[in-house]
């Protein structure tokens, strides 16, 4: 039997395939296409405490093998989130991990705290991306010691497993790593979209409304697993790694694994192929079998053919 | 919604610049109705990334038409794909359609837009309505879809702006001729919606909008417009049909 499940942080995942947070919604509208219980997580569209509306349109625009988008994290906010949409969720028999932002650090934890008692919701996961309205808008995740404080603070109040998402758009991804691990986090997740821009040169204007978007799709996998390669060499022994980044077929999350990520989100690629993940689960069982590998484990951080002994192993 | 591989019986072009394609694909074709709309996969590289919407025309037995205009890299793709090939079709998609009732309906068209009202004529025809069609465009060059018209037996009206063929003008200018008892649908472009709502009763008007769409199935929240209360909502799922009063453009 091919063992594709995987403990992490605590909690069991019938397989290590997710989908990438703003990339699925909240799992409802999939559920017309497959048994969405059939993914090994569902990270949920980022959820904030107050409803927001989001940036006026356009909101995404296509690049090379990529897209850039600016959607502005709009959302029902977590009231609203456990009144229309939990209800929804509820009797799907997957893991919910909640994607979770503020615009200060009483703002991520008041969002947390609402979440503790949602049965469904195993995990929370930190969009750092997001601008701290008390440092003149900075991104929590780009200043060390605010990000370590901001992950200290909520870890010290929650029960339930903490991950951080790492934005690729600092200087060095293993510090910010390291803040986070330091402060407690349980388990890391790079990386988010990477800042670009796109001008339409038919109207020589920004093509976003707000200039400047996320780029997300094939690529970025190169960046991505290069990000999860060097987090890992240095840290896979203190947390487990999930990958995200231009994931869009199995050799793509393999990649990701083999750097390093027990685990990986499917992205971008849920847009135009949103049998994508499932394609993914059937991928890496069949490379399993023509390797005659049994535990999924073992392919994790493999391309590094080091000893390494990641805790959970 | 479902994500199938149709085949590809006709792709030809029909006018200068528009195609029309038809394409083999059963398991979605019961499913389809007036409003409704697919996403085409125009590559099968990574590059454009993502899929195209197109209304679909019409259905005829197992096969859906589609009518499109070549604007872009994306259209150019699709516009290569030769008969008896596989294309990648996910729909039926929207949730917001037409609106069936009534006993009269005028359906205006702006453009390669008059390919998301066709079906929406022949299904109130099948229900014993009156349906008028007007149909406007540029020049005669955009003037792509008459024979469909023609074809199906539609009574219509031609408008070109600059008079080239039909009757010279906007399609505004024929709404004096349509009392307030005729139901007003709409698809083409933002202008000329605009320009409707401020002309027709919004609450007796349908406009069917298009917006940049990555997903088309509601998780990227990339293809928004403005509902009444100021809440951004999905072209691609609460739509692409909407009230006139629905929504702001
Ligand atoms: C619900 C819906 C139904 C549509 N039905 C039809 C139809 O029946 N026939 C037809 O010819 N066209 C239709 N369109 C428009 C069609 O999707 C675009 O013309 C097409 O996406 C252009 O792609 P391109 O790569 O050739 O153009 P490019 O201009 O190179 O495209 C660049 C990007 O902008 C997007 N884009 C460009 N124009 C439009 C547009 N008008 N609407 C939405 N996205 C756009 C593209 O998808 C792409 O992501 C519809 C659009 C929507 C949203
Ligand atoms: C349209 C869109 C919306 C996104 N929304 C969020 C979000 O709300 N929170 C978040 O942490 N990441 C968000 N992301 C980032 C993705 O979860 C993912 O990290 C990124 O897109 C890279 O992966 P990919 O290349 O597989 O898409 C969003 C990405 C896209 C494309
Ligand atoms: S196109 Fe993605 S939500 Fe509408």
């Amino acid at each position: 039997m091919l063992e594709l499940s995987i403990n992490l942080f605590g909690i069991t995942f019938k397989n290590p395939v997710w989908v990438a947070s703003g990339t699925f919604g909240y799992g409802i509208e999939a559920m017309e296409l497959y048994d969405v219980s059939k993914l090994g997580a569902v990270v949920t569209k980022g959820i904030s405490l107050k409803p927001r509306e989001g940036n006026p349109p356009e909101r995404i625009s296509e690049t090379p093998c990529g897209m850039l988008n600016s959607i502005g994290l709009q959302n029902p906010g977590v009231e609203g989130f456990l009144k229309k949409i939990y209800p929804k969720i509820k009797d799907i028999d997957t893991h919910f991990i909640a994607n979770v932002f503020g615009e200060t650090e009483e703002e991520y934890l008041e969002v947390c705290l609402a979440l503790e008692s949602a049965e469904k919701v195993v995990a929370y996961e930190l969009n750092v991306s997001c601008p701290n309205v008390k440092k003149g808008g900075l991104l929590f995740g780009h200043d060390l010691l605010v990000l370590e404080r901001l992950v200290g603070k909520i870890k010290a109040k929650v029960k339930k497993p903490l991950l951080v998402k790492l934005s690729p758009n600092t200087g060095s991804i293993k510090e910010f790593a390291k803040a986070c691990i330091d402060a407690g986090a349980d388990g890391l997740v790079l990386i988010n979209t990477l800042l670009g821009m796109k001008i339409d040169v038919r109207s020589q204007k920004p093509d976003l409304s707000t200039f400047t978007g996320g780029l997300s799709g094939p690529a970025i996998l190169p960046i991505a697993v290069r990000m999860v390669w060097e987090v890992f060499s240095e840290f896979g022994s203190a947390v487990p790694i999930v990958g995200v980044g231009g994931i869009h077929d199995t050799d793509s999350a393999l990649q990701h694994i083999l750097a390093g990520a027990s685990a990986v989100q499917v992205g971008t690629a849920n847009f135009s192929d949103p049998m994508c993940p499932l394609k993914v689960i059937e991928g890496i069982k069949n490379y399993m079998e023509e390797r005659k590998e049994r535990s999924f484990k073992n392919l994790i951080g493999k391309a590094h053919g080091l000893k390494l002994n990641p805790h959970f192993l | 919604m479902r994500d199938t591989k149709g085949k590809v019986l006709q792709n030809l072009p029909i006018s200068p610049r528009t195609y029309m394609m038809q394409v083999l694909a059963p398991q979605i074709t019961p499913y389809i109705r007036a409003g409704h709309f697919v996403m085409i996969k125009v590559s099968h590289t990574k590059d454009p990334i993502g899929r195209r919407a197109f209304a679909v025309a019409d259905i005829k037995k197992e096969s859906l038409f589609i009518f499109y205009d070549v604007v872009g890299r994306g259209t150019e793709l699709l516009s290569g794909f030769s008969q008896g090939s596989q294309v990648d079709i996910l729909g039926p998609l929207g949730k917001g359609l037409f609106n069936l009732e009534g006993d009269k309906h005028l359906l205006i068209g702006g453009g390669i837009g008059l390919a998301g009202l066709t079906l929406l004529g022949k299904e109130l025809r099948k229900a014993g309505k009156t349906v008028f069609f007007l149909y406007g465009a540029r020049s005669k060059e955009h003037v792509s879809m008459e024979s469909w018209l023609k074809e199906e037996g539609f009574d219509y009206l031609i408008y070109t702006q600059d008079g080239s063929y039909g009757k010279k003008g906007l399609i505004t200018d024929a709404l004096s001729d349509f009392d307030s008892s005729w139901v007003v649908s709409a698809c083409g472009p933002k202008g000329m919606l605009k320009a409707l709502k401020n002309l027709v009763d919004p609450s007796r008007l349908y406009l069917s909008l298009e917006s940049r769409m990555a997903c088309g199935w509601g998780v990227c929240l990339g293809c928004v417009v403005k509902n009444k209360e100021g809440k951004y909502v999905r072209v691609c799922y609460e739509g692409p049909v909407f009230r006139g009063d629905e929504v702001s453009l």
